[in-house]
């Protein structure tokens, strides 16, 4: 059995290394001239960047992700944040526990009864999570730490995702634990990941951008460089780009469903620091600042990441459709500037990184849910527009191959 | 090296390969034309085909 993976994305390459191993003939097409997409390491001035995700796992060496990186026996090393998270409100930081803490007698009741409906995974209707919030309470700083929240996850307000998948999302956090930091950053797992397709025998083609899949007999033929027949093909190039390279294919209804679907929007900014400003390895949520909704300090779980004796910090916002950019960006460093005093004396931006458009920060928006398979049998979709209800960010692209691989299981 | 402006996103993946620090991105890459060598390296690793020579 033949299999084409169309882009070597995180989803690309773990379902060509799963494949690989349960005995397909595995082609991997990349257009860019290296491995990883949006989830691999910007090498820059000593630091490690990213092109895309901050360097972290939602779910540590607990979930999808985890769990599929030791199937793999790619060698990961995934260092849980401690703590999980931090609160910074009217200048001082708190945890999860203590935010109940925070408010008056009636609110905190209230709250220990939201945190309480989150733990046990009730599915409600198709109400918004902040909708769902406000049927419970009526608090302006309990809507800006949700909107914190699906802000750094899922780069959306709390209005623009579904209750059920917050919720959702609450169980596996319960269950797994908050996020881990790969030993190497993103770039460390996309190295073990090509380590595994090499030493399975699958072929990374980089610089070969797939232009056509067509359907020759039994058999799609992938057009590239050249043109080549496969049984099964597994596109990791988005819904969008992989309606149009099937066009001939698939479904107009389905083309047109996916040509819909809007991504979720962001901004990086990256932060070279003398010393440490965070001084742990957790998410510190920002639900006051105008824009941030989060920041990371990865170098206090894996140094390598900065020059020795230095730090890399990480803030991200969620980006409003039709927004001006470069005013979300200013309004971005004057946060990081407020939320640190001394940022002018220890800190200096090393870049600023849009995520939109083509390049997004998810091509579907949490709680979309598409299906891995296609209306064309043989033909999947992998990656951040494939994750399955309750699973975010990088586990719920594991999770999101996870099913496609069933499907491939169940008819190959 | 010309950025087409329409297709650029901000996501910056081109300025740390550029040999001459020619890059700068801020919500969209802007090249020092005086710098680049149009050594084209931007143009194979920007992810969005926004960046031709000229």
């Amino acid at each position: 059995m033949r299999a084409c993976v169309i882009g070597a994305g995180l989803g690309g390459l773990l379902a060509a290394a799963n494949l690989a191993r349960e005995g397909f003939e595995v082609e991997v097409y990349e257009k860019l001239p290296y491995a990883g997409g949006r989830f691999t390491n910007l090498d820059y001035r000593g630091y490690h960047l990213s092109t895309g995700a901050l360097h972290m796992i939602p779910h540590r060496e607990r979930g999808p992700l985890g769990r599929m990186l030791r199937q793999l026996g790619a060698g990961v090393e995934i260092i849980p944040s401690q703590p999980q998270a931090m609160f910074r409100i009217a200048g001082k930081d708190y945890t999860y526990e203590e935010l109940p803490s925070l408010f008056s007698l009636r609110d905190k009741l209230k709250i220990t009864k939201i945190i309480a409906m989150l733990k046990l995974g009730k599915a409600t209707s198709d109400e918004s999570y902040r909708s769902w919030l406000e049927k419970q309470i009526k608090n302006e700083l309990v809507f800006k730490i949700a909107d914190s929240f699906t802000g750094w996850s899922l780069s959306l307000k709390a209005s623009e995702v579904p209750a059920k998948e917050v919720i959702a999302q609450t169980k596996n956090i319960n269950k797994l634990g908050g996020p881990g930091i790969p030993v190497g950053g993103c770039g460390g797992v996309t190295k073990a990941l090509v380590e595994v397709l090499q030493s399975e025998g699958a072929e990374l083609h980089l610089k070969q951008k797939v232009i056509a899949i067509k359907q020759n007999g039994r058999a799609f033929e992938v057009v590239a460089k050249e043109k080549r027949n496969y049984d099964i093909v597994v596109s990791n190039a988005g819904p969008k780009v992989t309606a149009e390279l099937a066009q001939e294919i698939l479904p107009r209804e389905y083309a047109r469903a996916v040509s819909r679907i809007k991504g979720a929007a962001g901004i990086k900014i990256s932060v070279a620091c003398k010393k440490a400003m965070l001084g742990h390895s957790g998410v510190l949520f920002t639900p006051e600042a105008e824009r941030i909704n989060g920041i990371n300090e990865v170098t206090n779980a894996d140094p390598s990441l900065a020059p020795q004796g230095e730090h890399l910090l990480m803030s991200h916002q969620r980006l409003a459709e039709g927004a001006d950019v470069k005013r979300e960006i200013e309004l971005g460093l004057k946060d990081l500037h407020r939320l640190f005093p001394e940022f002018k004396k220890y800190c200096r931006v090393l870049a600023v990184q849009v995520y939109r458009n083509s390049w997004p920060v998810n091509r579907a928006p949490s709680g979309t849910h598409l299906s891995p398979a296609t209306p064309v049998e043989g033909l999947y979709l992998v990656g951040d527009a494939v994750k399955p209800e309750g699973w975010m960010e990088t586990d719920g692209i594991a999770a999101g191959v996870e099913e496609a691989l069933r499907h491939i299981r169940a008819s190959y | 090296m010309l950025v087409r402006e329409e297709r650029c996103v901000g996501c910056a993946a081109c300025m740390p390969f550029c040999p001459n620090e020619a890059i700068t991105v801020y919500g969209v890459a802007e090249i020092d034309r005086e710098r680049c060598k149009n050594c084209g390296l931007c143009v194979a690793y920007c992810p969005n085909d926004a960046i031709e020579e000229g």
